[in-house]
């Protein structure tokens, strides 16, 4: 498909199952929203708004992360279930046209928290530029959920395994490692061990943009380098491995 | 010569690690514009064949193609001109008619202008006109089905497959779905249809193949499958004789409270004459592809 036709083919996909769908059952947005919220809620109050910056910046990574690793049970089901992805792969629509617009129709979904999180993120944010940086942050992270989340749907052999799925990764990606406290918290060893995984540049990316101390030995040029490489690898691989045709 | 859509030579799909294959070497050809239709019982290997043609699964080996192109290597330029119905799937549930057949249509990168026009007409065809904004999780069974065939057919694929498409729909219902599929054919598009219903196959098709056990055990049209058949008669006898008795005046099988022979024309005459003399409880007719169909797969001697 030409360029222009896949940008319309991903937005309509998204206007379907994100938009629409969100318009006629909006109590999903809240259902998948409610895991983040706890986490801040209970964070900003054990702390008494001592770790405020991290609530909310735990927050945005856990409901960027969880919605873009949704793709992946909504996937599972649209190809188990509802047997969409035969109809979708008989047909000129390619398999990153499909991934984009099932990931766009996620950000739909995790956009009523976003906007929450967004609001009490902007009272924190020194600037402009700042607020770019939690953007662009944000973005990375859901796409490399998103692309994870793609993966994993086109193997599974159940609907159930692919919600287990999701569950284990974003409690893995987003409650162990330092997402919603600080690093110094951490043994050193685990502190070295924790740069490995995606979120935790995320959320140090997102702390420095809520003009919070980051560590002495990380720099938000290393943050963003790393997970721009975490996003491209995730989306090549989702891209190249993904079994669009079942064999 | 008629151009060829559809041709594969010892195909053959084997699930993971089963040692039976689905499809067992299966060599057919379908040309343009015919009704192509796969009759088989459940795991026959039907639809497993209907997805390998239609770019959804790979095959283990053999070699097929579709509108002249290699389905394995080059299924990008066979895609964007077929379309599917899938065997048991279901519209999106809070979607209406209209969204599934419209903005599918603007997925396969339709106008606007056209894709409003054929959603119209196909939503019209197939009685779905009084719900085109229902969500489809307001619908019946039936209804359902026929949004996932509006999807196939509104498009303008020159190939369509077309998995157990009528599951579920009342007989009403049934014939406008043939119909509209007609009307595909009248427009030399090729469809390759899987079916249980031995007389929707014998409405529509243009040529049969029986898949048993994943292996092709008969081909060609109606009348040449009714061909293979010598008994040209049925008589289901509700009372009035015993099986081995009718055994010896053709093949007799029990068919619910019934027995059913099939028969040569001289020795149904026969058999008539006798059973009115007897004042048994009958019913005569000719011969059908459901005869043929039984005979193939569950004796597999047709004598």
């Amino acid at each position: 498909m030409r360029i222009f036709a896949s940008i319309r083919g991903a937005l309509i996909l998204a206007y379907l199952t994100g938009i629409v769908w969100l318009r006629r059952d909006p109590t999903s947005a809240f259902y998948l929203a409610s895991t983040p919220f706890a986490m801040f809620f209970i964070i900003a109050m054990v702390t008494r708004g001592g770790l405020v910056a991290n609530a909310i910046s735990g927050g945005l990574v856990m409901l960027l992360l969880h919605h873009g690793l949704s793709l992946g049970s909504d996937a599972t089901l649209y190809r188990i279930e509802y047997k969409l992805q035969d109809i979708v792969v008989a047909s000129p629509i390619s398999s990153a046209v499909y991934m984009l617009g099932l990931a766009l129709s996620e950000l739909v979904f995790a956009g009523p928290a976003a906007i929450i999180l967004g609001i009490l993120a902007i009272a924190l944010t020194p600037g402009p530029h700042n607020m770019a940086l939690l953007t662009l942050t944000m973005l990375l992270v859901w796409l490399s959920g998103s692309s994870l989340g793609f993966l994993f749907s086109t193997y599974v052999p159940h609907v159930r395994s692919a919600t287990q799925i999701v569950a284990l990764l974003s409690g893995a990606l987003t409650v162990l490692p330092p997402v919603f406290y600080p690093m110094n918290v951490l043994p050193d060893i685990l502190q070295s061990a924790s740069y490995l995984i995606p979120t935790t540049h995320a959320s140090l990316l997102s702390l420095f943009s809520l003009g919070q101390k980051i560590p002495e030995n990380w720099s938000p040029s290393i943050g963003v380098f790393a997970l721009l490489l975490y996003t491209v690898s995730f989306a090549c691989i989702a891209l190249l491995k993904a079994r669009w045709r079942q064999v | 010569m008629t151009p060829i859509s559809l041709r594969c030579e010892e195909l053959t799909k084997i699930y993971g690690s089963r040692s039976k294959p689905a499809v067992d070497g299966l060599s057919l050809v379908v040309n343009q514009g015919e009704i192509f239709t796969l009759l088989g019982r459940n795991g026959a290997g039907k639809t497993t064949f209907l997805r390998i043609a239609a770019t959804q699964l790979l095959p283990t080996k053999g070699k097929i193609e579709v509108l002249g192109s290699d389905v394995v290597a080059d299924p990008a330029s066979i895609r964007p001109r077929i379309a599917v119905t899938p065997q048991e799937g279901k519209p999106l549930r809070p979607l209406t008619v209209w969204d599934h057949v419209y903005y599918w249509l603007l997925l396969r990168d339709m106008s606007r202008l056209e894709a409003r026009v054929r959603t119209h007409r196909v939503l019209k065809s197939l009685e779905l006109e009084d719900f085109t904004k229902a969500q489809t999780m307001e619908l019946s069974g039936g209804q359902k089905q026929k949004v996932l065939i509006a999807m196939a057919i509104a498009t303008d694929a020159e190939f369509l497959f077309l998995d157990e498409p009528t599951l579920g729909l009342d007989p009403v219902s049934r014939r406008r779905v043939w119909t509209m599929i007609s009307e595909l054919h009248h427009q030399n598009r090729t469809i390759l249809l899987t079916t249980h219903y031995l007389d929707e196959a014998e409405a529509l098709s243009d040529r049969l193949a029986v898949l048993d056990e994943g292996k092709l055990i008969a081909e060609g049209s109606v009348e040449k499958l009714k061909g293979l058949l010598k008994e040209t008669t049925r008589i289901d006898f509700v009372t009035g004789f015993e099986e081995e008795e009718l055994a010896t005046y053709g093949r007799c099988m029990r068919v619910g409270d019934s027995l059913r022979v099939l028969t040569t024309e001289k020795l149904a005459a026969e058999l008539v004459q006798l059973a009115l003399a007897r004042r048994a409880r009958f019913r005569v007719s000719p011969t059908s592809l459901d005869d043929v169909f039984v005979s193939l797969v569950e004796t597999g001697d047709m004598r």
